[in-house]
C-alpha cells in the first residue's frame, strides 16, 4: 500500500524531473519552514520542499562550518554537487539565523533568484500586519518574475483549496494513527507525509485518497510497545523509524516542523492574504522558531501527550539547531512535573551509524515498560 | 543445570558471565572485540563456559547487551547496557543508587530505584571527551600503557588543564603539553581530571545518591575514580571486576526470564 | 594591553554600575541585549542589565567553563550560544565576578544582533515569569527601506507604551531627548577614538578596544559614559600625536572580524606583539560607533533615524554591504590583511564567513584567514590550531 510513496522518496530527482517536464512549470526549492506554497502554485511554479537529505557531506565544508545544522549543510551540498540543477529559484523564510545567512550564501554563489518571507517576530500587531503586507508584496513580485506569470485571485483560491485538501488528508492519517496505534508502521507513515514534499499537490492528493481507502479496510493490528510523541524540527533520518518499528514503538503523534506543525494548518485564507499568511505562520501549532507567547509550547505539548494517550516523549534533536535546543530543558522539566517521561536523541541527517540511538530509545522503552 | 549467561559486546571488549540460580558468578571472560563482534561474543561465551566447567547445554538462557547485542547468536534475548549495568551494579552493591559507567564509546550515568529498575539515565553528547576511547587515545599520545595511566597520575607534581571537549582537540592539547616538556604524570592527571569533570556533569544531571557505583573499564583507573568522587562529593564504590558488570546484569536478567 | 590612565576610571565606572544594579531598592531592572534601544529605559529611570556583557566578563576572568558546565548539567546543549550558557550557569549558581545578575523585572531584546536572542530571553522570561518586549529588526538582505523603518518605529512607540504602563506614569519624552543626545555623543566619541587607529603606528590595538567597550555597551545614554570616552579619546589622541604605537614595532596592520575570544585576550595579545602585528580595527567594536546616527533635537521626530540606526548594524547586513564595508576599512586604515573569527557561538556573524573571506581577499588583494574558535568556550578552542593558522597568515602578509 505504501510502495508508491517509497517509489517517490527513494527517487526524488527522477520524480521531480518527471513532473517538471509534464507540467512545464519552473521548480522552486522551498527551504524550511512555513513558506506558503500556495503562492508558488498560483504563480505557476512547482514547489519542491528541501528539508535536508542524506548525501555524504564534502563540498559544503568549504562553505559552511561543521557547527551549522545538517539540514542547511545537506541542502547546500545538494546544490554544490549539481543535484539541484532543476531548481530555478529558492524560497526562504527567516526561520533562524542559519537560514537567514544561508540565503546570503546562495545569493553570492548561485545566479538563481531567492525570495524570503521575513517573519515579523513582534507583539506590536499593527506593525506586524503592515510589514508582512510589504513582505508578501515583494515575494509575490519575485515569484511572478521567476514564473513570468501573474498570481490571479482565482488561481490562488484554487491553490489554497488543493493544498488545504493535502493537509486535511494528512490530518486524516494523523487521526488514524492516534486512534488505531500500530495500524500504520512508523516508517510507512512518514514515507507518506514526506512524499508530499516532492509532488505536485494534486498528484499527492490522489495518492492520499487511495491510501485512505486502503487503510479504512484494514483490521487493527494493535501495538504492544510504548506509545510515544516525537518532538523536533525535521522528521528525518527515516532509518530511525525502522528502529522504532523493530522495538514495537507506536508513534501516536508528533511535533515536527515538517510534521504536525505544518499539517495542522488550515486552508490558507486568501480573502485577506495578510491575515491569512499571519494565521498560517503563527497558528495553530506552536513552533520553537516562531515567537508567539499566546500559543505556548508547554501546555500544548502536555495536552498533546495526554490527548494521544502517549507514555512518553522522544525529543528528536537535529544537532546544532539552537531554537530547538534552547526550549528543551524547560520543556522536559515541565513534562517531569506532569510525570511524563522524556528522552533526547541527537540526530544528524547525514548520520550512518544508529547504534547509539537504538540503545537510547531501547533503554527509554525499558523504563516505560517497567 | 540451572545456569544463566550474560554477554556484553561493546566497542572495545566482549565480556561473558555465567551464574547459577542463586546469582553466584561461576566464570567470566573479557576479550577484545576486534573487528568481528559476533566471533568475539562466541569466544567470550566459550571461554567463560570453560572456566566455569560448563557446556552450552547446561545454560538455560542467554541474554546479550552492549552495542552489538543484536548480533549475538547464542542469546535468546537482549537488553540495553543501561538496564544491564543497573541490574549488575545493584546485584553487587544492593543499595546502589547512582551508577556511573564509562564505556569505550560512551559514558552514562544511571539512576536506579530500590529494585534495580532504571528511573533515569543520561549519556554523553556525541564528540564529548570522557570515554574509554578518549583515555585510550590520550594514553597513545603519551606512549603510556592504558593500565598504567591511573597510577602514573598519582605521581603528578604540577596541575595542568586539558579543557577541550573534542577528543581531537584534546589530543592536540596533550601533544602541545608534551612539546612544552610537561611530564607524563602531570598530563595523565590532567587527562583524568578532564574525564572526571565531564562525567560528574552527567551524574549531576540524573542525580547523585548516597551510594554511587562505578562500572566499566575506566573504573580501573584510580585517578579518575578519586577525582570523580571529589567532583560529585560522594565516595564511589568500584566492584572488583568493573568490566563485567554489564554482562552480569544481562545474566541476572536471563535468570529472571526477561530480555526481549 | 596598552596602558591607559583611563582604564582605572573605567573599572570604577563598571564597578559602580554593577553595585548600583545589585543594591538598588527603588529602580526596576531590565535585562537587555547589547544592540537594543536602551535610551528608552534610561528615560524612565530603569537600570539596564546586559547579560552579554556579564558573560564576556566571566570568560575574561576565566570563569566561563564552570558556569557553562552548570548550565549543561541543567540540560542545556553545548550547541547553544556560549554567552547564553555562561549566563544560565551564572544565574543557577549565582556565580561570576558579580555573584550573578540582579533578577529582572522585565526583558527587552532586539533581533539586530541575532534572532537567537529571542530564544535566550524566552528561557529567562519563563524562569522569572516576567514580560519580554521584542524590538524586531529584520535582517537587511537588500538594505534599508521605508517599510523596515516604519515597522521598527511602530515598535519603538509601542515600547514607550509598554514602559509607561510598567512604570505607571507617562513616558518622559523630555528626558528621552536628553538621553538620546548623550547616547549620540558617546557613540561619536567612541567612533572618533576608534578612527585614531588610522594613525601609523596605531596608538591602540583592538584588544584594547574590546576591553574599553564596557561603558559604551552598558552606559550608553549617561553623562558618565560621554565623559569617559572624552577622557579616553584625549589620551589616545596624545599617543597618536606623538606616534606612540600600541606595540614596540608595527609591521603588519590587520582587521579583526567577529567577537573577541574573551578567554584568550592576553595570550593573543602577546602572540600578536611578538609577530609585530597590530589588530587595528574591528567590525565588532565599530558597531557601537554606528549607533549615533540619530537626530536629537526635540523639534525633530527622532524615531525614524533611531529606527534606522538600530536596524543598520553590521551583523544585520547582507553580505554585499558587509564586503563593501570591510574593503573600505581595509583601505581607510591601510591594512595589510584581515582575520575572521569563525565563532561557534555566533551564527549571524559566522555562517557564510568562508565565502566572505574569499571574496574580500580577491577584492582587496590582501590576505585573510579564518580561525575556528568561540567567544566564550575555551573547551572548543585549540591554541596550537589557531596559532598555526595565524602564523601562516602573518607569513603570507610578509611575502606580499
Amino acid at each position: 500500500m505504501f510502495e508508491p510513496f517509497y517509489e517517490v522518496i527513494n527517487n526524488v530527482s527522477k520524480t521531480v524531473l518527471k513532473y517538471e517536464k509534464e507540467q512545464g512549470r519552473p521548480v522552486v526549492g522551498v527551504m524550511p519552514a512555513y513558506f506558503p506554497m500556495e503562492l508558488i502554485d498560483a504563480a505557476g511554479g512547482y514547489a519542491v520542499q528541501l528539508w535536508g537529505n542524506n548525501l555524504p557531506l564534502g563540498k559544503v565544508d568549504g562553505y559552511l562550518q561543521t557547527y551549522c545544522c545538517s539540514v542547511a549543510r545537506s541542502v547546500l551540498e545538494l546544490e554544490l554537487v549539481g543535484g539541484a540543477e532543476m531548481v530555478k529559484a529558492y524560497a526562504f523564510t527567516s526561520l533562524c539565523d542559519t537560514l537567514i545567512n544561508l540565503r546570503e550564501v546562495y545569493k553570492r554563489l548561485f545566479p538563481k533568484p531567492t525570495l524570503e518571507i521575513s517573519i515579523p517576530m513582534t507583539q506590536t500587531r499593527a506593525a506586524r500586519r503592515s510589514y508582512l503586507k510589504s513582505v508578501i508584496q515583494s515575494v509575490v513580485e519575485g515569484l511572478e518574475k521567476v514564473t513570468r506569470q501573474k498570481i490571479r485571485g482565482d488561481a490562488l483560491a484554487e491553490a489554497a483549496r488543493i493544498r488545504g485538501r493535502s493537509r486535511e488528508l494528512q490530518r486524516g492519517l494523523y487521526k488514524m494513527r492516534r486512534q488505531r496505534p500500530g495500524l500504520i508502521k512508523n516508517k510507512d507513515f512518514y514515507a507518506a507525509i514526506k512524499t508530499g514534499f516532492f509532488l505536485p499537490p494534486i498528484v499527492y492528493n490522489e495518492m492520499l485518497e487511495t491510501l485512505h481507502l486502503g487503510l479504512d479496510g484494514l483490521e487493527d493490528r494493535g501495538s504492544k510497545g510504548p506509545k510515544l510523541v516525537i518532538s523536533g524540527l525535521v522528521f528525518d533520518p527515516m532509518e530511525i523509524y525502522g528502529i522504532l518499528d523493530e522495538l514495537g514503538v507506536a508513534v501516536v503523534d508528533d511535533d515536527f516542523a515538517n510534521g504536525w506543525r505544518t499539517v495542522s494548518k488550515d486552508e490558507l485564507r486568501v480573502g485577506d492574504l495578510v491575515e491569512g499568511v499571519t494565521e498560517f505562520i503563527f497558528n495553530p501549532a506552536p513552533c520553537c522558531c516562531i515567537y508567539n507567547p499566546d500559543n505556548d509550547r508547554h501546555p500544548y505539548l502536555v495536552d498533546k501527550v495526554k490527548d494521544a494517550g502517549a507514555d512518553g516523549v522522544l525529543f528528536w534533536y537535529i544537532k546544532f539547531c539552537e531554537p530547538d535546543a534552547f526550549d528543551r530543558p524547560q520543556l522536559m522539566e515541565r513534562l517531569r512535573e506532569e510525570s511524563i517521561p522524556s528522552v533526547t536523541i541527537d540526530v544528524e541527517l547525514s548520520m550512518t551509524s544508529f547504534d547509539a540511538i537504538k540503545t537510547r530509545v531501547n533503554a527509554f522503552c525499558e523504563i516505560l515498560e517497567g | 543445570m540451572d545456569y544463566y549467561a550474560g554477554i556484553d559486546v561493546g566497542s572495545l571488549t566482549a565480556d561473558a558471565v555465567l551464574i547459577d540460580k542463586k546469582g553466584k558468578i561461576l566464570g567470566y571472560a573479557i576479550l577484545p572485540t576486534g573487528n568481528n563482534s559476533q566471533k568475539a561474543a562466541t569466544e567470550a561465551f566459550e571461554t567463560a563456559l570453560f572456566r566455569a566447567g560448563l557446556s552450552k547445554g547446561d545454560v538455560n538462557r542467554v541474554v546479550s547487551t552492549g552495542y552489538s547485542r543484536a548480533r549475538v547468536q547464542e542469546a535468546q534475548g537482549s537488553k540495553t547496557e543501561i538496564a544491564c549495568h543497573a541490574r549488575g551494579a545493584v546485584c553487587l552493591v544492593p543499595d546502589a543508587g547512582t551508577i556511573i559507567d564509562i564505556g569505550g564509546q560512551d559514558s552514562k550515568a544511571i539512576l536506579v530505584g530500590e529494585d534495580g529498575r532504571v528511573i533515569n539515565f543520561a549519556m554523553n553528547d556525541k564528540c564529548a571527551a570522557g570515554t574509554g576511547r578518549f583515555l585510550e587515545v590520550m594514553a597513545g599520545a603519551l606512549d603510556v600503557p592504558l593500565g598504567k595511566m591511573g597510577d602514573l597520575a598519582f605521581e603528578s607534581q604540577e596541575e595542568l588543564t586539558i579543557s577541550s571537549i573534542c577528543t581531537v582537540f584534546a589530543e592536540s592539547e596533550v601533544v602541545s603539553l608534551i612539546s612544552q616538556g610537561k611530564g607524563p604524570a602531570d598530563i595523565s592527571m590532567a587527562v583524568s581530571r578532564a574525564i572526571a569533570r565531564r562525567t560528574a556533569g552527567l551524574a549531576t544531571r540524573v542525580g547523585v545518591t548516597d551510594t554511587v557505583v562505578m562500572t566499566g573499564g575506566v573504573a580501573k583507573n584510580k585517578a579518575v575514580v578519586r577525582l570523580l568522587s571529589e567532583d560529585i562529593g560522594h565516595p564511589i564504590r568500584v566492584p572488583d571486576e568493573p568490566q563485567i558488570v554489564g554482562a552480569l546484569g544481562a545474566a541476572i536478567i536471563a535468570k529472571e526470564g526477561n530480555g526481549d | 594591553m596598552t596602558e591607559f590612565k583611563a582604564f582605572s576610571k573605567m573599572k570604577e565606572l563598571m564597578t559602580n554600575y554593577y553595585i548600583e544594579a545589585k543594591t538598588t531598592k527603588e529602580k526596576p531592572i531590565a535585562w537587555i541585549t547589547s544592540g537594543a534601544p536602551v535610551e528608552f529605559l534610561f528615560a524612565m529611570d530603569i537600570i539596564p542589565i546586559y547579560p552579554e556583557n556579564y558573560a564576556a566578563m566571566c570568560a575574561a576572568n576565566h570563569q566561563s567553563v564552570e558556569l557553562m558546565e552548570a548550565a549543561e548539567e541543567a540540560g542545556f546543549s553545548q550547541d547553544i550560544c556560549a554567552y547564553a550558557r555562561t549566563d544560565f550557569g551564572a544565574d543557577l549558581t549565582q556565580g561570576g565576578p558579580a555573584g550573578g545578575l540582579p533578577p529582572p523585572h522585565f526583558l527587552v531584546c532586539s533581533t539586530n544582533i541575532c534572532k537567537t536572542v529571542i530564544k535566550w530571553y524566552e528561557v529567562v522570561a519563563r524562569k522569572y515569569n516576567v514580560p519580554l518586549f521584542i524590538v524586531d529588526t529584520p535582517f537587511l538582505h537588500e538594505g534599508l527601506n521605508k517599510d523596515l523603518i516604519d515597522y521598527t518605529v511602530r515598535q519603538l512607540k509601542d515600547l514607550e507604551n509598554f514602559l509607561s504602563e510598567f512604570m505607571g506614569r507617562p513616558f518622559d519624552r523630555e528626558r528621552f531627548y536628553k538621553v538620546l543626545a548623550l547616547s549620540q555623543e558617546a557613540a561619536e566619541q567612541w567612533k572618533k577614538m576608534l578612527y585614531l587607529g588610522k594613525t601609523m603606528p596605531s596608538p591602540f590595538n583592538s584588544l584594547d578596544s574590546f576591553i574599553h567597550l564596557g561603558p559604551i555597551v552598558t552606559l550608553r545614554g549617561t553623562k558618565e559614559c560621554v565623559d569617559y570616552y572624552k577622557l579616553l579619546y584625549k589620551e589616545v589622541a596624545e599617543r597618536a600625536e606623538k606616534k606612540i604605537g600600541s606595540i614596540p614595532e608595527e609591521k603588519y596592520r590587520v582587521l579583526w572580524d567577529n567577537l573577541p575570544v574573551w578567554f584568550k585576550m592576553r595570550r593573543l595579545e602577546r602572540f600578536f606583539e611578538e609577530k609585530k602585528c597590530t589588530l587595528v580595527v574591528t567590525t565588532y567594536a565599530n558597531s557601537w560607533g554606528g549607533l549615533g546616527n540619530h537626530q536629537t533635537e526635540a523639534e525633530n521626530d527622532p524615531y525614524e533615524l533611531l529606527a534606522a540606526s538600530y536596524l543598520n548594524v553590521y551583523i544585520n547586513w547582507g553580505f554585499e554591504e558587509r564586503i563593501k564595508y570591510l574593503a573600505q576599512l581595509i583601505e581607510e586604515f591601510s591594512l595589510t590583511g584581515f582575520i575572521m573569527h569563525s565563532n561557534r557561538s555566533c551564527k549571524p556573524y559566522s555562517v557564510g564567513m568562508y565565502r566572505l573571506q574569499e571574496e574580500l581577499s580577491r577584492l582587496t588583494g590582501r590576505p585573510g584567514v579564518v580561525i575556528e574558535a568561540d567567544q566564550n568556550d575555551p573547551r572548543v578552542y585549540s591554541d596550537a590550531q589557531v596559532e598555526t593558522r595565524l602564523e601562516a597568515f602573518i607569513e603570507s602578509m610578509g611575502s606580499n
